[in-house]
């Protein structure tokens, strides 16, 4: 009894973890579809992140971010994009890791220039909270996992984006558990024209 | 690993310098096409026709600075003004203030200045206040491409500048040309006032374009969103006035639209071409244009200003032996009382006949990595006064020989060549 509990259970997962990649998936290839290649959709970002793995406390580690950004519109609210990011950090003895690649959404939840924070910027900013949600893949155990991110200081120009202190979760979801979490100290993101 | 990544960097850096170079277009086969007729030409390259009254000319930027003061004061709708280099000093209180009194009275102020504005290297860096206040004022201030620490991740893209100066106020007045809205340029006294020049006209048509220009462009940079149809043009302002005919550039980086105007007029030329280039930090392509059309029996001179900023002035004289392979009557200011007050005007004449103003330098930077405008006037009466100002200049130079270009090569000042060629 316990044995077919445990199979259904792994059954669960499995399809969930199937699910959440092909919806991810789907989310992807839908707004890359009917999104345009038009000026300052496309960007890459560059950012230092520090994360700290649950199960493994050696491959806790920290170090520079690159992201590559697309964003096909510039709505006021729930402003998609869609992100791919990985990161080249060291380990606490200082060997170099990568410790994750990400492809997933995220969404700018609304956008606003009214907040106390124009005065750090040369031209108007707009305040733009965004919550991402990724498919993870760690290299170094060959795992999969499900990427959670806030970015609740957000700053944002039409060229332009400011990140700083973003919180991240990697969630396992075949084991259903936390698997790690950090955070992206800074992060800018340049859109080419 | 080290060495490949350092190679891959390098590659990228060349590439997205020099590998996109459009000057190449200057020598494009429809360019060199004896058989299209300029107009032809210049329309199949989306390079759009206007009409344009007799512009009134400018070569004294504290007369400019007045005139601009009134202009503002009469804008009742709305005013857009787009300059490389500006910045408020005791001397051009009364130009801001004028902005400042316009804005808060309603009339809707557009003012763009490059993010290298607060960086003037010039005498201006003295006498710099930046434009913020202007904000304050309700002026829709925008600094283009902002120099800061965190754009730095924009890498070779800080290169792009935005280097046009004009101005639009009601649809109506309308004016380009070389000057900025800075001390030196504007508000300077007599020993540290550049010498440069503005056009002011009335042009319905060109009003238009420039509109048609300016609204994507300001919505492509800022969350101030506007409508094109918010900035209506005054159709009669040049009724009853002689036009001319003159075709308008509105120069994005990485845009053909500069070589191919250039290479055009450069083969269209059958006799004579007259050249204030300002900085002529030219490529290959752009050199050869020059020789082919001294080639072909035009007679073509060049003006280099003298430069007191010893940087800028080794890094010409660096490459004045390539500029002689034109074959050019390539002159140099004497240095002189005159000539210490900095040439910054850009200016061609081809045949007495078309004249071409803007804000663009004959060189790599305005037609590669830069925003520039250009527009060229079909106009015989306006060649021969700019010819006459251009003569007057050319009574203070002198000829530039091997032997001077020989010992002006020396490796020392190629850092300040390089730093022209791509920054200057």
């Amino acid at each position: 009894m316990a044995k077919v509990f445990e199979l259904s259970t792994l059954r669960l997962r499995v399809y969930w973890r199937l699910s959440v990649k092909r919806l991810l998936v789907f989310l992807v290839i839908g707004l890359l579809l009917i999104g345009s290649l038009s000026a300052r959709s496309v960007g890459y970002a560059l950012g230092y992140y520090g994360q700290s793995v649950e199960a493994d406390s050696e491959l806790t580690s920290s170090g520079a971010e690159f992201s590559l950004v697309y964003k096909p519109f510039n709505l006021a609210f729930a402003n998609p994009s869609v992100i791919g990011r990985t990161a080249l950090g060291t380990l606490e003895d200082g060997t170099y890791t990568v410790p994750y690649l990400q492809i997933g959404l995220g969404l700018d939840l609304f956008r606003t220039t009214r907040h106390p924070f124009n005065f750090l910027a040369h031209n108007i900013i707009a305040y733009s909270p965004m919550i991402g949600v990724s498919y993870a893949f760690d290299p170094r155990r060959d795992t999969a996992l499900l990427a959670l991110e806030v970015s609740p200081f957000k700053l944002i120009q039409k060229d332009f984006w400011y990140e700083v202190l973003s919180p991240f979760f990697l969630y396992d979801i075949v084991k259903g558990e936390m698997d790690s979490w950090g955070f992206n100290i800074i992060r800018f993101t340049y859109f080419l024209k | 690993m080290k060495r490949l990544c350092l190679l891959f960097l390098l590659v990228l850096f060349l590439f997205f310098t020099l590998g996109c170079s459009s000057t190449s277009h200057m020598l494009s086969p429809k360019v060199l096409d004896d058989t299209l007729p300029l107009e032809e030409k210049l329309l199949s390259f989306n390079i759009p026709k206007v009409q344009v009254t007799y512009p009134t000319v400018y070569y004294d930027g504290l007369e400019w600075r007045d005139r601009l003061i009134e202009l503002i004061e009469g804008a009742e709708d709305y005013l857009i003004t787009s300059a490389f280099l500006a910045s408020s000093s005791e001397e051009l209180e009364g130009l801001y203030a004028a902005l400042v009194r316009k804005a808060e009275s309603g009339v809707r102020v557009y003012f763009v200045v490059d993010g290298t504005g607060p960086f003037d290297m010039t005498e201006t860096r003295f006498h710099l206040i930046p434009l913020k206040f202007l904000r304050d004022s309700g002026v829709h201030l925008l600094e283009y491409s902002p120099m800061s620490a965190a754009r730095l991740v924009s890498g070779i893209n800080l290169l792009y500048r935005d280097h046009r100066k004009f101005l639009i106020i009601d649809g109506k007045h309308l004016a380009v040309g070389g000057m900025n809205l800075n001390y030196i340029s504007i508000g300077a006294s007599e020993e540290d006032l550049q010498r440069d020049s503005m056009y002011e006209f009335y042009s319905p048509s060109l009003a238009a374009t420039m509109l048609d220009h300016f609204v994507p462009w300001w919505n492509e940079q800022s969350w101030e969103t506007i409508n094109r149809e918010d900035f209506p043009v005054d159709w009669q302002a040049a009724d009853g006035l002689k036009t001319y005919d003159a075709f308008y550039v509105d120069q994005h980086p990485k845009s053909d639209k500069l070589s191919l105007l250039f290479g055009s007029l450069l083969n269209e030329a059958e006799h004579e071409i007259k050249v204030l280039p300002f900085l002529p930090f030219m490529d290959k392509h752009m050199m050869e244009a020059f020789r082919r059309a001294q080639e072909r029996g035009v007679d073509v001179t060049m003006i280099v200003p003298f430069d007191k900023r010893v940087g800028n002035r080794k890094g010409i004289e660096f490459m004045a032996k390539d500029l002689l392979t034109m074959g050019i009557n390539l002159r140099i200011e004497k240095e002189s009382d005159a000539s210490q007050r900095l040439l910054h005007e850009k200016l061609m004449i081809v045949d007495d006949r078309y004249v071409v103003i803007g804000s663009t330098n004959i060189n790599y930077r305005s037609f590669n990595l830069a925003y520039e405008t250009a527009l060229v006037i079909d106009s015989p009466e306006l060649a021969k006064q700019v010819e006459a100002h251009f003569d007057s200049l050319y009574e203070n130079t002198m000829p530039i020989t091997e032997e001077m270009a020989e010992k002006w090569q020396k490796f020392s000042s190629y850092p300040r060549f390089v730093f022209g060629f791509i920054g200057g």
